[in-house]
């Protein structure tokens, strides 16, 4: 076989399997539905029990899940509400479904067995809860009250007062993300007044949402805070605070979507046995 | 002692056994192993094919281009194009991250495309290419050039002189960085979770973040990688082996 014959070949070959990959990736749509998530975030969690692993596309973050489904990779996207509402506002032709998917209350979470931190916190919490300090917060990020918001520098100032080291996933608008050199969001400014009440210097660990649990676990951390709703599961692994906020799942859509209310979701979940 | 440490190895089978072969995790595992083979096996397909053709285009100019630029005529044009072409595809893939390349591929080469997993094997593929191309290339130039020269006097023509002289000891030359191609494009194809692919790194975490169970499935899946690697460079040794064979 001479060189020419070879290249011939492996042209052939090479066009072929770029045409054959072009074509699938192209491949005409079945009447399944894809759901964009989050990995392993509660709304990824729910959509695999409820349709199936199969029809769950996840994300390393919602932004990307929802550029996903801008782009028609996914058919819907299924997010908590308040990160939701940014990716809307930021994107033009998408928009949240009216009737929520899930709701549920977001916790403070602590290694097994650390009742006493979990005891000063959840005095905290009440205190601050019952003074109007975590609504104010929430009203500032939410209700858009127009009162400054306080951040965190990303650098730890040292101070002589002991640390309370916070992980967190800072991707999380309004929760958590960063904003020039600081953290904000509810969580971060719940933390801190929290912290500030107990005589504590907030320190925040910018971490995947995945590995704040181990984290936290291991006693890298002194606690987690990233809008983390409390289920069975992981009660398993940590102790959780009282509820400071509710987080409610919503599904985005685009506006030509197959998906246009709650009930098109209905024939796509998977048979309850 | 020895108490302590079977019911230690009892506990963590116990935990395996919860963690990983309840409801279904196991075969969720390895469907994601299987997507990794489709994509490692698919892009190394795509990588040697483009990395034959880069390093033919590429050493072909090096060596013959005093020549055909004597001759002049169309064939030097056409040559040095298609080596700045290569040139370029090089520097641009091997100067940026693969993932960054699979996020463009999957946002806004196949803008349209909903499956993950072809447009994965397209930019491990193109990005394998241009290391395979190298690989080969500098197999190639490391053959001796009076190997090349003797080709040439007992009237072999270029092509003939590479296909029967050059190219069979680049092979053995170059099996041992091909292996190692292989291997790092096997790992790296674990990034493939980014385009909403579930491969075995992402069906491991996938099944920690249900579980909140780090340790097993993490462990599971380097052992998985291990072995995958293992078996890979037993397989290439072997073929070394058999290729040295005429060197005695």
């Amino acid at each position: 076989m001479s060189k020419k014959t070879i290249i011939k070949i492996a042209s052939v070959v090479l066009a072929l399997v770029l045409g054959m990959t072009a074509l699938w990736a192209c491949g005409e749509k079945k009447d399944t539905i894809k759901i964009g998530v989050q990995t392993n975030t509660t709304g990824h969690i729910y959509a695999a029990g409820d349709f199936g692993e199969g029809a769950v596309v996840s994300y390393e973050n919602g932004a990307v899940a929802v550029e996903a489904l801008k782009k028609g990779k996914v058919d819907c996207v299924i997010i908590d509400n308040e990160p939701a509402k940014s990716y809307v506002a930021a994107n033009s032709g998408l928009k949240i479904l009216e009737t929520e998917y899930t709701t549920e209350d977001y916790a403070i979470c602590f290694q097994k067995g650390d009742a006493e931190l979990k005891d000063a916190v959840n005095g905290a919490l009440k205190a601050l809860i019952a003074d109007g300090s975590v609504k104010k917060i929430v009203d500032k990020y939410i209700n858009n009250s127009g009162e400054a918001l306080n951040g965190i520098p990303v650098k730890a100032v040292d101070t002589d007062k002991p640390n309370l080291v916070m992980a967190t996933n800072a991707e999380f608008p309004p929760y958590e993300y960063i904003d020039g050199d600081k953290y904000y969001g509810i969580d971060v400014e719940v933390a801190k007044i929290i912290a500030d009440k107990l005589g504590y210097d907030l320190v925040i660990e910018n971490v995947a949402f995945d590995s704040i649990i181990p984290g936290v676990q291991a006693g890298k951390y002194d606690m987690g805070m990233a809008g983390m709703t409390v289920n069975e599961e992981r009660q398993k692994q940590v102790e959780f605070s009282d509820s400071y906020a509710t987080g409610v799942q919503v599904v985005i859509v685009s506006e030509d979507s197959k998906i246009q209310s709650i009930e098109d979701l209905d024939p796509y979940y998977l048979p309850k046995d | 002692m020895l108490d302590k440490l079977v019911s230690s190895v009892t506990a963590l089978a116990d935990e395996f056994q919860e963690v990983m072969l309840e409801g279904g995790r196991f075969e969720f595992l390895l469907d994601g192993l299987g997507n990794t083979f489709i994509i490692t096996f698919g892009a190394l397909a795509i990588g040697i094919v483009l990395g034959i053709f880069v390093a033919a285009i590429r050493t072909s100019y090096d060596k013959n281009k005093e020549s055909l630029k004597l001759r002049g005529g169309i064939g030097y044009v056409i040559l040095a194009v298609m080596n700045t072409i290569c040139k370029f595809y090089l520097t641009i893939t091997r100067g940026t991250p693969v993932v960054v390349q699979l996020m463009i591929s999957y946002f806004i080469i196949f803008s349209l495309a909903d499956n993950g997993i072809p447009v994965a094997i397209f930019a491990f593929g193109i990005n394998s290419g241009a290391y395979v191309a190298e690989i080969f290339r500098a197999g190639i130039m490391s053959v001796d050039h009076g190997q090349f020269e003797a080709g040439r006097s007992l009237g072999f023509n270029y092509f003939q002189t590479m296909r029967f002289i050059v190219i069979p000891q680049m092979f053995k030359a170059v099996l041992p960085t091909l292996c190692n191609e292989f291997i790092a494009l096997l790992k790296e194809t674990s990034v493939a979770g980014y385009v909403g692919v579930i491969d075995l790194t992402k069906a491991g975490n996938t099944i920690a973040g249900r579980t909140f169970e780090y340790f097993i499935p993490l462990i599971t899946v380097a052992v998985i990688y291990l072995v995958l690697v293992m078996i890979l460079s037993w397989l290439v040794g072997i073929l070394e082996r058999r290729l040295r064979k005429s060197d005695r």
